[in-house]
């Protein structure tokens, strides 16, 4: 990483949990730019934007009107610009059935909402801090959701 | 049977040419008699006649006897009156004594005759007076000369005049007996021209008649001669065919008492053909000592009924092997009057170990048939009752045949009407024709049909849902044919389409249920997830300027918040119990225990808790729901564990059969594993035993034991997923035991 300071992109239709996100990161200790985006479809055209600097990572919600983050996901992954930048699905769902088919498509770690925002804080300190290269490397299944 | 009509045949012929011959022969008696009659009639004329003859002849014989007589006696006289010799005398007196005989003679043969006895009459008269001068002189003395005697000359006279008359007289009576002769000669003549004429033409007809009867009988002879040909034809059969069929035959002359046996009847008795007399002592001698009785009877009977019924009974051949007979005899007049029986006895031995074969097979036959009778009742009533008809196409005669209760599935009387493709086809639903229409040419072709379902129209008018199958069969005999099976499925058919629309209604609930999870899932955990951090966020934030009521209220939110989540947490694992994919596979319980332990190893160590188990089995499972299943009875334990009494969990498990287990309503010899949770808890009154397992129930207050009262529930349905059984046994104040039933699969 050449800046210092982490990138971060939120799609989210919560504004609450946008909310949430942006404050948790502001109680954080750590070095990040978070901007968010409404829905897939903003954040498409977001990194679409020719003077947007690419984030590092991607928080995205999977319950989204217009552009869900299942299609948005495809989307980034078939784009060759944006493929390698990491993922994190940030969902109120746990399904197994969300988690197996995120997995399938790319993403690099799935995250549940929490319901304690001292949880949040964790959660997202841990994600940003997590050594990519590492991670990406020995991605499983059983790795792939963040257990607190 | 040819021979019987022949035979009758040749009868009327017999009878029809004797009466013929008869009348023939008759008739020639008669003639012959009237030819015989007439020539002894005519022969008596003749006789007659000749003797009339001779009789004439001898009359006038007898005359000119009796003339030469006097002449004699006239001439003897003369010669003694002139010769005075005495010597003449003795000739006068003999033919004295001639003329008086002859007269005697004359006077016989004349009897008849009243005319000659007339003149026989006159003429002795004459004669006499003749005499009387005669004798005058043979007692005169010689001496005298009579001859000059006027008296003797005028004697003289007078006599040689009596001579003229009696020489007249004779004439007379000789022309009386001539004309007679000629009289009666002419009659004889007649005769004997007569008599042979009416002969001949008698002997011709009567030739003419025997000509006819020789021809007729020649006639007669041929046809016999045939009628024998064809008689010694059948003899010769029937002699083959007593050998051919080991039968032989008998006549018993009831008039004269004796017997007689065919060749073949020797045969059977095993001794060579006419070598023993025939006879009852000798065909006793072959009697089965058992049967002799019998036989005695049977020889009885011949004679007292002149008849004999079919009779049974055996013999001892002569070369020792025993055979089984039966005879039968009836009796037969013939034209003479004879009064026979004739009789035909058989050698049944190979008919009789037939028929024992027989008779044993014939049994098992009933048996069978009787089976089958059970059988066919049996699924007569089947068929009553299952509302199906089974049919056959014969494939040699390509008819069909229906059972009774295919005939009532169409509406119809049994066997009412004779089935056909046809006829059937009049029932069928219009729209449904081509159905069974394919489905026969089918049959006639491929000799298959595949599994059809078709409506068809009741009598009644009712519409009703057939389902056929049928399968080509080959029977015993190698005639094959298609056997089939019609049911009215009208009611599964009337079912099924409920049991769709209800299955469409299904779907919809669980759409419906899937889509309220998935708003529990989401759309409530969220704000609840919102609610939970907002509160978070104002405890960490704001409590410490919060009054003492603001406190607690927020600690009460903080609360239901908490609980809200546990519910809808349990109730979305309740639900994807049901709904989550079922892939069984092989599960190690000793693992899933072990997985169990591990998960709420901080529980137990919390409570100072035991859990023993001793070697689970394998089993056929879904693995994460056992995982479940397990660590929810486990964690229950935990949960219902008396205080200050560190909690003991036994578990055990045993192979058991469904019939050994009353619990289980079931009688069968179906294998389960049983497996006991056995806990030393709190317990409850052995009532609640269901009620614990129904969604939400709780049978303690949320305050003293947490809980949504859907952890038991979930394992209910694991188990039932399983195809097994839950069972709750409790004491109050002694513990809980948990049963659970899960089928053994090897």
């Amino acid at each position: 990483m050449q800046q210092d300071f982490i990138l971060i992109t939120l799609a989210d239709d919560d504004e609450d949990d946008r909310l949430f996100f942006t404050d948790a990161f502001d109680e954080l200790k750590i070095n990040t730019v978070v901007n968010t985006v409404n829905n897939g479809k903003e954040l498409l055209s977001f990194l679409n934007h020719p003077e947007t600097v690419l984030p590092n990572i991607i928080f995205l919600d999977l319950n989204m009107p217009i552009l869900n983050g299942i299609d948005c996901l495809k989307e980034i992954k078939l784009n060759d610009k944006f493929k390698d930048i990491a993922i994190a699905i940030y969902s109120t769902s746990s399904s197994e059935k969300d988690i197996e088919n995120t997995f399938v498509l790319g993403a690099n770690i799935y995250i549940k909402k929490p319901s304690n925002f001292n949880e949040l804080k964790k959660i997202l300190a841990d994600v940003v801090t997590i050594n990519w290269q590492y991670h990406t490397n020995g991605l499983n299944k059983d790795n792939f959701l963040l257990r607190m | 049977m040819l021979n019987k009509i022949s035979v009758t045949y040749m009868k009327e012929n017999k009878h029809k040419s004797s009466v013929f011959h008869k009348i023939i022969f008759t008739i020639s008696l008669f003639v012959l008699l009237f030819i015989g009659a007439i020539t002894f009639k005519h022969i008596n004329n003749i006789s007659d006649s000749s003797k009339l003859l001779m009789h004439t002849y001898e009359v006038n014989l007898e005359l000119e006897h009796l003339f030469s007589y006097i002449k004699d006696s006239e001439n003897s006289m003369r010669g003694y009156l002139i010769s005075k010799d005495t010597l003449y005398l003795e000739p006068y007196n003999t033919a004295t004594k001639n003329v008086n005989n002859s007269f005697l003679l004359l006077k016989k043969l004349t009897a008849d005759n009243k005319k000659q006895q007339e003149n026989l009459a006159s003429l002795y008269k004459i004669v006499n007076r003749r005499y009387e001068y005669m004798s005058d002189y043979s007692e005169q003395d010689l001496r005298i000369d009579i001859t000059r005697n006027r008296n003797f000359k005028k004697n003289f006279k007078e006599s040689s005049k009596l001579l003229v008359d009696i020489r007249s007289k004779l004439n007379e009576m000789v022309d009386i007996e001539e004309s007679y002769l000629k009289q009666r000669n002419s009659k004889y003549k007649n005769q004997i021209y007569l008599t042979p004429i009416l002969t001949l033409s008698i002997l011709f007809i009567t030739l003419l008649l025997i000509i006819f009867a020789y021809y007729q009988t020649t006639k007669d002879v041929e046809k016999l001669q045939a009628a024998n040909i064809e008689l010694n034809k059948s003899q010769f059969l029937s002699y083959q065919a007593e050998i051919l069929s080991e039968f032989g035959t008998w006549e018993w002359n009831l008039n004269s008492g004796v017997i007689q046996y065919s060749d073949n009847l020797y045969r059977i008795l095993g001794v060579e053909p006419q070598s023993l007399e025939a006879g009852q002592d000798t065909f006793m001698k072959y009697v089965h000592p058992e049967d002799i009785e019998k036989v005695n009877l049977i020889f009885e009977k011949i004679v007292k009924e002149e008849n004999l019924p079919y009779s049974y009974f055996r013999i001892i051949r002569s070369d020792g092997e025993e055979r089984y007979l039966r005879s039968i005899g009836k009796l037969f007049i013939d034209k003479l009057g004879n009064r026979t029986v004739l009789g035909v006895t058989v050698d049944i031995t190979d008919e009789h170990h037939k028929n024992e074969l027989l008779i044993s097979n014939n049994n098992d036959l009933v048996k069978a048939n009787n089976e089958l009778k059970i059988f066919d009742e049996s699924s007569k009533q089947a068929e009553i009752l299952g509302k199906y008809g089974s049919w056959i196409l014969n494939y040699d005669t390509y008819k069909f045949t229906y059972s009774d209760n295919k005939f009532r599935l169409l509406g119809c009387e049994p066997q009412s009407f004779d089935p056909t493709i046809e006829k059937l086809l009049e029932f069928v639903h219009p729209e449904d024709k081509h159905i069974v229409i394919e489905a026969n040419e089918s049959a006639l072709t491929t000799m298959e049909i595949p599994t059809m379902n078709y409506r068809i129209i009741r009598t009644d008018g009712k519409i009703r849902h057939f389902k056929t199958i049928a399968k080509s069969f080959t029977d015993l005999r190698g005639r094959k044919s298609m056997i089939g099976t019609t049911q009215d499925v009208t009611e599964d058919y009337n079912k099924s389409i409920q049991l769709k629309q209800r299955n469409k209604e299904l779907e919809l609930n669980i759409k419906e249920l899937n889509e309220f999870n998935h708003v529990a899932s989401h759309d409530l955990q969220e704000p609840l997830r919102k609610i939970q951090t907002f509160i978070s966020r104002i405890n960490d934030k704001e409590k410490e300027s919060m009054s003492d009521f603001g406190k607690e209220y927020l600690s009460r939110i903080e609360k239901a918040a908490n609980r809200m989540r546990v519910l809808i947490n349990d109730l979305l694992q309740y639900s994807r119990t049901n709904r989550s994919e079922k892939k069984f596979e092989k599960v190690d319980l000793n693992e899933i225990i072990n997985n169990s332990i591990q998960e709420l190893s901080q529980n137990i160590e919390d409570k100072n808790g035991v859990v023993n188990f001793s070697s689970l089995p394998e089993i056929n499972g879904v693995n994460f729901q056992m995982q479940q299943l397990f660590t929810n009875l486990l964690s229950n334990s935990l949960k219902y564990s008396k205080e200050n009494i560190a909690p003991i969990i036994d578990i055990y498990s045993e192979k058991i059969v469904a019939k050994n287990e009353s619990i289980l309503h079931d009688n069968s010899s179906k294998k389960y594993w049983k497996i006991d949770f056995k806990d030393n808890g709190i317990g409850f009154e052995q009532e609640f035993s269901e009620k614990i397992f129904q969604l939400f129930n709780r049978l303690h207050g949320k305050t003293e034991y947490q809980g949504t009262g859907v952890g038991l529930a979930i394992c209910k349905k694991i188990v039932e997923n399983h195809s097994g059984f839950i069972f709750a046994y409790s004491k109050p104040n002694i513990g809980t035991t948990f049963t659970i039933y899960l089928p053994f699969n090897t």
